[in-house]
């Protein structure tokens, strides 16, 4: 079950890995969709915090593409509740069960296994 | 006296009845819950009094100001600490004659009728009925007990006759079991010449109504649980110092088996988790991870967001300030020693750089089942790296709350690492249980804005995560300073301490050695 809004706060950490290391990109994604119950203020205190071409990407490449390419400039349209709603699903609805993440960086290969990812590095990507 | 004819800019006084157990945690949660719904409340005694509950047993209940009683009824729906509120109107004096209302409880029993009867001077000519009152009205005594001699209990008179019971003996747990065994005689006998310090009658707002969840979220029904599990009163004790509640974000980044969690998500708080060890998180069933079937138990897997398998040490999150809370139980090296990853300096094998490639080709790292080498994660480290984590990762008047484990004997408020833009929040001695040599004290500190002399907020790098080694001096430890500046931390050099927490491990294991003669167990 990683969910979009949490694979949207994680980036590769691996140790000198830092560019091109977010987002990581999903492979062999079992994507399930499980209906949430929206706590829609949640979202809105959410955005300034959000990396929205990163969301947008990863939501595409799920096959999901209900959010625009950039941004609402517009503060009403963005915070209506309709375009919120939008984002509450991809947000919290899209879940991936199994498969991976993978740094585009330093490719590492963060598997996901029973909607737990493994974020452990290994022994000589931890550094001191 | 009914409450409806509230005045709404006077504060109104209560008194609020708590639970007994863990004392030194109950002003902390009721200052949470007044905090949570933003009412204001003001202790009308001083805190040391009443929050010393082995040396003062009598004093578990008190009388408060708030500002209006609608707030009250939320938060008594939350804090899991009040039995029951009433709002008081009336002090000494309730008594026609004082001399005939300090009856012992022995002949309370006897004479509830006349009891009662008594108040008739209050005037209340409605009619009567005890099984569905409009109002009811609580009447408690506070007595000054001794041990060495026996006193009868305070007697509750409440015209709701199957209250008398629960509060006949407000203070009974803290006299020895064998004196209460004693018998009626000897009670009555004792019983004599007792009178109440002070008398406090007024009608029952509320009972608390989260009392229930200690057994809701009790650990041995739960479908999951380890045998570190936190148990559930503490749990919710916990939860309630986080302020945790709908729409927040709150995250445990030593989850185990998730217990903290749950109780959060139960406020309505969105929860993650993350834990170096993933099967904390998985446990062994197949029918999946035990950290989503314990959510679905208590419905609330909808706001678990994820849980992670990482070292927080070594963790991916992008950026700070993307959480309301942190709440965590660190493992302290008894059951579960913390780990952290990376190899252990000066050890057998030396920590690589450079990945190993397998005779078949295959990386070594990337083997199915493959885990990283860890060392031992130092408590000193764990708690500064934590404080200075939770400044990053929280967002300004968020809290950090965790238990930290603690030699009783070496044992100083400054253990606690004191950092620019972190408050710690406590009460009276502060709030903690106690296992004689050594104790666990729970720890809530507060974000606070800091801004510049030009008005910028500051923000705050993310922590390297560099173990202090013995270099305590790095801590800042400086009792009452917490401005924080440079010059101020050096000149508390001198001052600076070993914490009562460190090498805890050791020390457990050792059975606390000391020079000093051991202190008899502190009641909790």
């Amino acid at each position: 079950m990683v969910r979009l809004i949490t694979h949207n706060m994680l980036t590769c950490h691996v140790k000198n890995c830092t560019k091109d290391n977010y987002p990581l990109v999903f492979q062999d994604a079992a994507v399930e969709i499980r209906p949430a119950e929206p706590n829609l203020g949640f979202i809105e205190r959410f955005l300034p915090k959000l990396e929205w071409s990163a969301l947008v990407s990863t939501a595409k490449a799920l096959g999901d593409d209900s959010l625009p390419e950039v941004m609402p400039e517009d503060e009403e349209e963005l915070r209506s509740e309709e375009f919120l709603t939008k984002l509450h699903h991809v947000l919290m609805e899209i879940h991936v069960e199994e498969g991976a993440m993978v740094c585009r960086g330093c490719g590492h290969v963060y598997q996901i296994s029973s909607g737990i990812p493994n974020m452990l590095l290994a022994e000589h990507e931890v550094g001191r | 006296m009914s409450r409806q004819t509230n005045s709404t800019s006077l504060p109104q006084r209560y008194l609020i009845h708590l639970a007994r157990s863990h004392p030194t945690f109950r002003i902390p949660e009721l200052d949470s819950c007044a905090c949570l719904y933003g009412f204001g409340i003001r202790l009308l005694a001083t805190g040391d009094h009443y929050i010393s509950g082995a040396s003062q047993p009598s004093s578990l209940r008190w009388g408060h100001e708030l500002d209006s009683t609608l707030e009250l009824e939320d938060a008594i729906g939350r804090g899991d600490s009040a039995l029951l509120v009433i709002e008081f109107t009336t002090g000494q004096g309730v008594y026609k004659n004082a001399e005939s209302a300090c009856l012992p409880v022995a002949d309370t029993r006897k004479t509830d009728e006349e009891t009662i009867e008594g108040f008739g001077f209050m005037g209340l000519t409605s009619k009567i009925n005890l099984k569905k009152p409009e109002v009811t009205y609580m009447l408690f005594e506070e007595c000054k007990f001794s041990r060495s001699r026996v006193l009868g209990s305070p007697s509750s008179v409440s015209p709701d006759s199957e209250l008398t019971d629960e509060n006949s003996s407000p203070d009974a747990d803290h006299l020895d079991s064998d004196t209460i065994g004693k018998g009626k005689e000897k009670l009555e006998e004792a019983a004599e010449g007792v009178k109440p310090l002070r008398v406090f009658m007024g009608s029952l707002v509320a009972y608390g109504q989260a009392r229930q969840l200690v057994y809701k979220f009790a650990v041995k029904d739960r479908k999951f649980f380890g045998n570190t599990s936190m148990e559930s009163e503490m749990s919710l004790l916990m939860a309630g110092q986080t302020l945790a509640d709908q729409g927040k974000l709150v995250y445990d980044p030593f989850a185990g088996t998730g217990s903290l969690l749950y109780v959060c998500a139960n406020w309505g708080s969105y929860v993650m988790g993350s834990d170096i060890d993933g099967r904390q998180m998985r446990g062994k069933d197949k029918t999946g991870p035990g950290v989503f079937r314990a959510a679905n138990q208590y419905g609330v897997r909808d706001k678990v967001l994820d849980c992670l398998t990482f070292d927080v040490t070594r963790n991916p999150w992008r950026r700070g300030e993307l959480l309301d809370a942190i709440i965590t139980d660190p493992p302290y090296g008894v059951r579960a020693g913390a780990k952290r990853l990376g190899r252990k300096e000066g050890g057998k094998k030396k920590q690589i750089s450079e990945p190993v490639k397998l005779p078949n080709g295959v990386w070594s790292h990337e083997m199915p089942g493959y885990v990283p080498a860890s060392r031992p994660y130092e408590m000193v480290d764990l708690v500064y790296d934590l404080v200075l984590f939770a400044r990053y990762m929280l967002v300004p008047g968020g809290r950090l709350v965790f238990f930290l484990p603690t030699f009783t004997e070496e044992w100083d408020p400054v253990d606690v690492p004191v950092v620019e833009g972190m408050r710690e929040i406590s009460f009276g001695q502060g709030s903690a249980q106690d296992y004689n040599k050594w104790s666990r004290r729970l720890i809530t500190l507060e974000k606070v804005k800091v801004v510049d002399a030009e008005g910028v907020e500051k923000k705050w790098d993310a922590p390297t995560f560099v173990p202090l080694e013995a270099d305590f001096t790095r801590m800042q430890i400086n009792a009452g300073d917490d401005s924080g500046d440079e010059e101020a931390g050096q000149s508390k050099k001198d001052q600076t301490k070993v914490p009562g927490h460190a090498n805890f491990r050791e020390k457990y294991l050792a059975g606390f050695p000391s020079s000093a003669p051991s202190t008899p167990p502190a009641r909790d």
